[in-house]
């Protein structure tokens, strides 16, 4: 299925992903609840393009469609509003054009904890929400979460309030703003990989 | 007189084990020892990176600390991806494009063999000539069998870990290239089918057996490796482990010539904070430098 071309006029794009590697049916599920596609709508959002990952995912992702427009049905209001759901499998090259789309359209990413996939956010400059899998035995990725949320680069998300998360993701776009975009010049600076190749391999 | 029965009797055993032993602990004192900075080149060689993918996250996290890399510098590179990630090998080519084309916007020739660029007229910068050493024939994706799968059990792991091992030495001694096309031999481009300069790592699993097969190599200096003071070994921690080393790091911290950490509350003994490794984030607190 194809994702990244949204007609970018009007849109306002969220973006989900749960990763390549495990699978994250609890994040579908909350993303598909009444209650947070209730606060997509109301903020404007025009697509909520999820991606599920592996067949587990898949069967997750429609059955909690289904469910969810059974519960929408007879809510005419959100139905008028017209928020278009979206779901895929993988993108072998990463989301980095999506993550674009996100931001261009002042969109929303939701994301599992995964490095990756914030790095990928965090560069692409896009409001992200982080929801870590607390299924997973090792709890860094909470950590990694409210560290990074303590420096306002992100929203720590939980499973059990995504909607609550969602709202948040308003006032947060504003605090955000007044940090130094990573174009603006004025970031730090970066050894990189070069340096750290040069002090170990090169003699002078 | 000595009986020909010698050979087998038990005292003869024991000091044949025994002076293996002690050989073997010398040798690796002696690789122990030289842990750190190797240099193995000097200013205008030729180098040659082996890059292990470990997958997802940790596959970009890699690109992503390479991407201000100057091919000029580091003109040959290997990919390793695990059997079954597709992703990885996907992403290897594409950064190697972007790359090329990022050299190219820059205005640097490409090399491709010794009559395609003049090096004593070409643009230099501290010294080094500006050429682009891109393109197929400048790095190779190979695949080596996956250490462990993710829920495998912990009995079977040796069994995959030996294969995998097994899949390290010809990626190592550039035996197992995937690509069949040869680049061009000259002066300036290492023979691809040589011993790396660096193995860039940052786990999982796979990248312990690197190590391993690394050291397994420099023990009985296969190829010179020890000699020419090839495989140095750096590790870099994901920036996801803010308070606490992963477990491939915690095995790997003795081990590796450079440990790198993107957190400075990690920091201290053998691992290096050295702020950012990644452009436009940062694990320390986030102040602008102009």
């Amino acid at each position: 299925m194809s994702t990244s071309n949204v007609d970018q006029e009007g849109s306002k794009v969220c973006y989900v992903t749960t990763g390549a590697t495990a699978a994250f049916p609890a994040l579908i599920k909350a993303v598909l609840t009444p209650e947070s596609v209730r606060e997509l709508t109301t903020q404007g959002y025009t697509h909520l393009i999820i991606q599920y990952g592996d067949s587990r995912g898949k069967t997750v992702y429609y059955e909690e469609y289904q469910r969810l427009q059974i519960a929408l049905d007879q809510e005419v209001q959100s139905q008028e509003k017209g928020l278009a759901i979206h779901g895929f499998d993988f993108k072998k090259g990463g989301l980095s054009e999506e993550f674009q789309i996100a931001r261009e359209t002042d969109g929303l990413i939701i994301s599992h904890a995964g490095s990756g996939s914030i790095l990928e956010a965090l560069r692409a400059d896009a409001a992200i929400i982080v929801v870590p899998n607390e299924q997973l035995l090792d709890n860094h990725q909470e950590e990694l979460a409210k560290m990074l949320a303590r420096q306002n680069y992100l929203i720590h998300g939980h499973l059990e309030s995504l909607h609550l998360d969602i709202r948040r993701s308003v006032e947060f776009k504003e605090k955000k703003g007044s940090f130094p975009p990573i174009t603006s010049g004025k970031q730090r600076v970066t050894a990189g990989a070069e340096a750290v190749l040069d002090s170990t391999l090169i003699r002078e | 007189m000595a009986s020909p029965t010698l050979l087998f009797t038990s005292t003869f055993i024991f000091t044949l084990f025994t002076t293996l032993l002690v050989t073997a602990s010398l040798r690796l004192l002696a690789l122990f020892r030289t842990r750190g900075p190797r240099k193995s080149g000097k200013k205008g060689d030729p180098l040659h990176l082996l890059i292990v993918l470990g997958s997802g996250g940790h596959t970009q996290e890699m690109l992503y600390f390479l991407e201000d890399l100057r091919t000029y510098k580091y003109t040959y590179r290997t990919y390793v991806v695990s059997s079954g990630d597709a992703f990885s090998a996907e992403r290897a080519k594409n950064f190697e494009e972007e790359l090329e084309r990022r050299e190219k916007e820059k205005g640097w020739p490409q090399y491709q063999g010794n009559d395609s660029v003049n090096i004593e007229t070409v643009e230099r910068e501290n010294g080094w000539p500006l050429v682009s050493y891109t393109g197929p024939s400048k790095y190779t994706i190979c695949t080596v069998p996956r250490a462990r799968k993710i829920h495998q059990p912990l009995l079977t792991t040796p069994f995959s870990a030996l294969q995998c091992l097994l899949g390290c030495f010809p990626t190592l001694l550039g035996t197992g290239n995937s690509s069949s096309k040869q680049p061009p031999q000259d002066k300036l481009s290492p023979p691809p089918n040589d011993i790396p300069d660096a193995i860039l790592i940052n786990g999982p699993a796979t990248a312990v057996i690197f190590i391993l097969a690394s050291y397994i190599l420099r023990f009985f200096n296969i190829r010179n490796s020890q000699t020419r003071r090839k495989m140095a070994t750096i590790y870099i921690e994901s920036f996801a482990r803010v308070s606490t080393l992963s477990l491939s790091g915690r095995f790997l911290e003795p081990f590796v010539d450079r440990f790198l950490v993107q957190w400075p509350q990690l920091a201290g003994g053998r691992r290096e904070y050295r702020g950012d490794l990644i452009r436009g984030f940062g694990g320390g607190e986030h102040i602008s430098v102009i």
